[in-house]
């Protein structure tokens, strides 16, 4: 009776829970797909904790120890497997699941070439500024010792860069001073010294400041840079501020003072400077060798405007205007004195865009105007005035990950009048002769390059391309091929090596009809660059051997004026260490060289005036947090000079040797600014250094040229708000 | 016997509903499931395991494309480089660290993009630059200035975000009393932070909630500093209240303590 009742609600029970269950059994015999593999590197080895998944679904595993990875996947479909790990290119896949069965995966990931190293370790490169393989930053140009705050006094400090005299010219591995190309922003700046001479000049006219970063090549440079037969230096002014800042120094020769405001955080943004040098009570305190008519004095003002209108677009306008002047007298001839005064205006506007996601587009326009007054008693009164116009568009293409192509065009127009006179002995009346000077020369300049960077793997990456480049004066279309290769051996060890042919054109003057040859071609050269380099988390250690070959040289002929019969080379070994500990910081540079040419006025294959045979500095600074000492010591073999009239180059001076040492304290006055306190003493053993010997017309009676200063201290102070 | 029968057939049902649910996975809402990774990101944290990091931050990944909020998903992607920058930093594999710092900066970035007014992003953002700085002190001068600019951004956006003044005070204890920084000004602004967790409300669960403990373990570790002992037990114990499962106090700071105190 009750049993039965209860018998016939169990069996609708069981078979409505059946039907319940019914769904679940049918969707349960589909147990859903196995996706399994093994995950590993290009070497073969696993990968462990490799995310791995299915893009757009909450579906994946990560690998283990091994490698393996398993997951279910329900449903039939078109998926796109996605396996992902710091350090490795991301691994995408379309994959078809459309049976039962398992399916396995093999994934191989790439290991991802870290930005910076894909920037090619191209030979002779030393970089400063924020990135891998910095050398020298802006803060170290300005805690150099010796270097006084210059940015070519600093860079001297490095190998491949001979001490020819105490000025800032930079005579790069047996290249005249002439063939380096200062570059601000992309604009080529022809005049990059102050007090300008014939061996450079006195100081940079860009105080590193301004600056954000600075890439120097001693050799082997790209397709980038041309009409530089020896070095570039590179610099790049600072970017958008990001906060406010003002910057006030005062010094025993200079007043100075920086501003910089964000006026729309990351959107706009100005900075602005203006320094006022006088070197008077510099020169009372420590003394002369030379007397003044004028103090070298000087003054320039920067407006930097900045406006970032994209996440990857921006424009800079950079506004500089810059005077120098100077009155020295001039030991070999009495009673004479030098009297130069320099202006520079000079105005950039440079725009950069990431454009389609792939196309780096840069570029710049810039004008310089460049006004020189030499007097040299009667014997020259010169005004040079010189407008620079240049325009370039340079354009970078990602075309895959590992390949990466650059292309440039760029447009120069240089304009140089020259007005005044020269006055030379005239040996027949044995008076003087008066040339009267009134000329202008126009010159254009049109450059177009292209180059490729491949890298194969990680430890091999190759840089093939040209230049073209064609000029109004001479009539040529020149063709520079220009390559370059680095390979990573074992322990942080690079080898690089540079092939590439490089030219440059002579001053548009030389093409002068009268006193020139409007027939001459440019001057070419050859660089061949092997190098070593060693990079660990403290040290830098580079050995670099080079072979310069130089052709088309500039040398005086009788009838002709100047041809291109010149030729010469240059050799030799650049090693350089730099060595980082907590507090203590030390720079060894030594170079070998032999620079031989015949050009100019020289009668034969004879070492040039910067064939400095060894060249030797060390930098060492002590940081212990508010002070810093810092310590310069330059040794540099003696330099050729020609001491009888039937001879070139036939003696050398005695070697250079000077050691500098500073100080910096660091406080805080005002504000949240660090303020600085400095003190620099140069040549600290007193040593009387003799730079060149200039003979009497009759070579009886030669002029040791020496240093301006002996023994002398410079002090400042800057505080910033 | 025939109860147990019955029950059992009446439960499979739901049992089999159950089932049906855990296996189309890809039907769980993405803002469940983004809590779900939050959880299991502090989960790993707690335990200071490093695979179940990596597991936290792979689910954020996956869900990069599955999730409305890109901009929060990259913001957790960044937090959990964050932990593993810690973790690796702790057992100093300086190549991981790197590669973490450099990947939670990017993941911020792009968050940014998505969402400028998310005061978190730059808070963390500061914290990455402050890991990059104790991988390689003389960065110091260049991303100095940077953090100082980053957290005044993230303290206009939202002044009374409790993590903003945190890493203001993690900031000021490293950075030395001449730049700006120094242990007074840290204590100061981390009291604020303590102050701001206690009534901070995140305007959702898939907010960031985390730090409150971390104020109370710096706090203690200035005052382990500065030899006041009892300050700094007291400070540890607040932590471990909050979070009585807190690795760094737990496992490292209080032994540190009770070593001084012997």
């Amino acid at each position: 009776m009750n049993c039965k009742r209860n018998d016939f609600s169990i069996v609708r029970l069981v078979y409505i829970s059946f039907l319940l269950l019914l769904p679940s059994l049918l969707l349960s015999q589909n147990n859903g797909i196995t996706l399994e593999g093994k995950v590993t590197d290009q070497t073969g080895k696993p990968i462990p904790y490799v995310n791995v998944y299915l893009k757009g679904y909450m579906k994946g595993s990560m690998s283990d120890e091994n490698g393996k990875f398993k997951f279910i996947v329900d449903k039939h479909g078109v998926y796109t497997l996605v396996a992902s790990h710091i350090g490795y290119e991301t691994y995408e896949k379309t994959i078809q699941i459309r049976t039962e069965e398992a399916i396995f995966i093999e994934i191989t990931l790439r290991e991802k070439t870290i930005e910076e190293e894909m920037i090619t370790i191209t030979a002779s490169v030393f970089t400063g500024g924020e990135g891998k393989g910095v050398t020298l930053t802006p803060l170290e140009v300005v805690l150099t010792p010796g270097a006084a705050a210059d940015v070519f006094g600093a860079i001297k400090t490095f190998p491949g860069i001979q001490t020819i005299s105490e000025g800032s010219g930079l005579f790069v591995r047996g290249g005249d001073v002439s063939e380096t190309a200062v570059i601000l922003d992309g604009a080529y700046i022809n005049h990059p010294y102050r007090y300008e001479s014939p061996n450079g000049g006195y100081f940079g006219m860009i105080s590193p400041f301004l600056l954000k970063g600075i890439f120097f090549s001693s050799g082997g440079f790209s397709v980038e840079y041309g009409n530089a037969l020896s070095g570039i230096l590179d610099m790049k002014s600072l970017d958008l501020p990001y906060e406010k800042l003002i910057n006030i120094g005062v010094g025993l020769a200079a007043l100075s003072t920086m501003i910089k405001l964000p006026i729309k955080p990351d959107k706009v943004g100005i900075s602005m400077s203006g320094n006022y040098s006088d070197t008077r009570h510099l020169f009372k305190l420590n003394g002369h060798t030379y007397r003044f008519s004028q103090y070298p004095k000087a003054y320039d003002t920067n407006l930097n405007l900045m406006y970032q209108y994209s996440s990857k677009g921006r424009l800079k306008l950079f506004l500089f205007r810059e005077k120098n002047d100077i009155g020295i007298e001039v030991k070999h001839l009495s009673e004479a004195f030098y009297e130069g005064d320099n202006v520079t205006n000079f105005v950039n506007l440079s725009w950069q865009d990431l454009i389609a996601s792939k196309f780096l587009l840069s570029g710049n326009i810039a004008y310089t105007n460049f006004a020189k007054k030499q007097k040299l008693d009667a014997f020259l009164d010169l005004l040079t005035d010189e407008r620079l116009h240049q325009i370039r568009l340079k354009g970078e293409y990602q075309i895959s990950n590992n390949m990466v192509l650059q292309s440039g065009i760029e447009l120069f127009r240089d304009d140089i009048s020259y007005k005044g006179h020269f006055q030379f002995p005239d040996e027949e009346t044995s008076g003087s002769e008066t040339i009267k000077v009134d000329a202008n020369y126009k010159a254009y300049r049109l450059a177009f390059y292209s180059q490729l960077q491949v890298n194969f793997s990680t430890k091999l990456s190759y840089v093939i391309g040209f230049r073209c480049e064609c000029h109004s004066k001479s009539n040529q279309q020149l063709l520079d091929p220009r390559s370059s290769l680095s390979l990573k051996l074992k322990n942080n060890w690079d080898l690089v090596f540079s092939i590439g042919q490089y030219h440059q054109f002579p001053e548009p003057v030389f093409f002068d009809p009268v006193i020139g040859n409007p027939d001459l071609k440019a001057m070419k050269s050859w660089h061949y660059i092997l190098g070593l380099v060693h990079r660990s988390e403290s040290t830098i250690l580079r050995i670099e051997l080079y072979y310069k070959d130089y052709k088309n040289l500039l040398i005086n002929d009788q009838k002709l004026n100047y041809v291109n019969q010149g030729y010469g080379f240059s050799k030799g070994l650049d090693f350089f260490l730099k060595r980082d500990w907590e507090f203590f910081k030390v720079r060894i540079s030594y170079s070998y060289l032999e620079a031989k040419r015949k050009w100019m006025n020289a009668p034969k294959l004879s070492p040039t005036k910067f064939d400095i045979p060894h060249n030797f500095t060390v930098v060492a600074q002590l940081n212990l947090t508010r002070l810093n000492i810092g310590m310069l010591y330059q040794y540099a073999a003696g330099k050729p000079y020609t001491s009888e009239p039937n001879q070139y180059h036939d003696k050398r001076t005695p070697s250079y040797q000077r050691l500098d040492i500073s100080l910096s304290y660091l406080f805080n006055l005002i504000g949240n600014g660090i303020d600085v306190f400095y003190l620099a003493i140069s040549n600290v053993l007193g040593r009387e250094n003799i730079l060149d010997y200039i003979y009497s017309p009759d070579y009886k009676k030669p002029v040791p040229i020496k240093s301006v200063m002996l023994r002398s201290f410079y002090f400042g102070i800057s505080i910033s708000l | 016997m025939v109860k147990k029968l019955l029950l059992l057939l009446w439960i499979s049902p739901i049992f089999n509903c159950a089932i049906m649910l855990a296996q189309s996975s890809k039907n769980i809402p993405p803002d469940t499931a983004l809590l779900q990774s939050i959880i299991q990101l502090q989960k790993a944290l707690d335990e200071w395991n490093k695979k179940k990091m990596l597991q936290a931050r792979a689910t954020f990944e996956q869900l990069l494309a599955y999730s409305n909020d890109q901009w929060l998903v990259h913001y957790y992607i960044a937090l959990s480089d964050l932990y593993l920058t810690q973790y690796h930093l702790s057992s100093k594999e300086k190549d991981e660290v790197k590669k973490y710092i450099k990947d939670g900066i990017e993941n911020l970035e792009r968050s940014i993009k998505l969402k400028e007014n998310f005061a978190d992003s730059y808070a963390l953002l500061a914290n990455l630059y402050g890991m990059e700085i104790s991988l390689s002190p003389t960065k110091g001068i260049i991303l100095g200035p940077r953090i100082n600019s980053v957290l005044a951004t993230a303290e206009k956006l939202e002044p009374n975000n409790p993590r903003v003044h945190l890493v203001a005070g993690i900031s000021a204890f490293h950075t030395p009393k001449l730049f700006g920084g120094g242990e007074d000004k840290a204590i100061q602004r981390l009291n604020k932070a303590a102050e701001l967790f206690e009534t901070y409300q995140p305007p959702s669960p898939l907010y960031p909630n985390w730090g409150h403990e971390e104020v109370y373990a710096w706090l203690g570790l200035i005052a382990m500093k500065q030899n006041d002992f009892e300050l700094a037990e007291k400070y540890f114990n607040k932590a471990l209240k909050i979070n009585p499962n807190y690795f760094w106090v737990k496992y490292v700071l209080l032994p540190q303590l009770k070593e001084k105190q012997n």
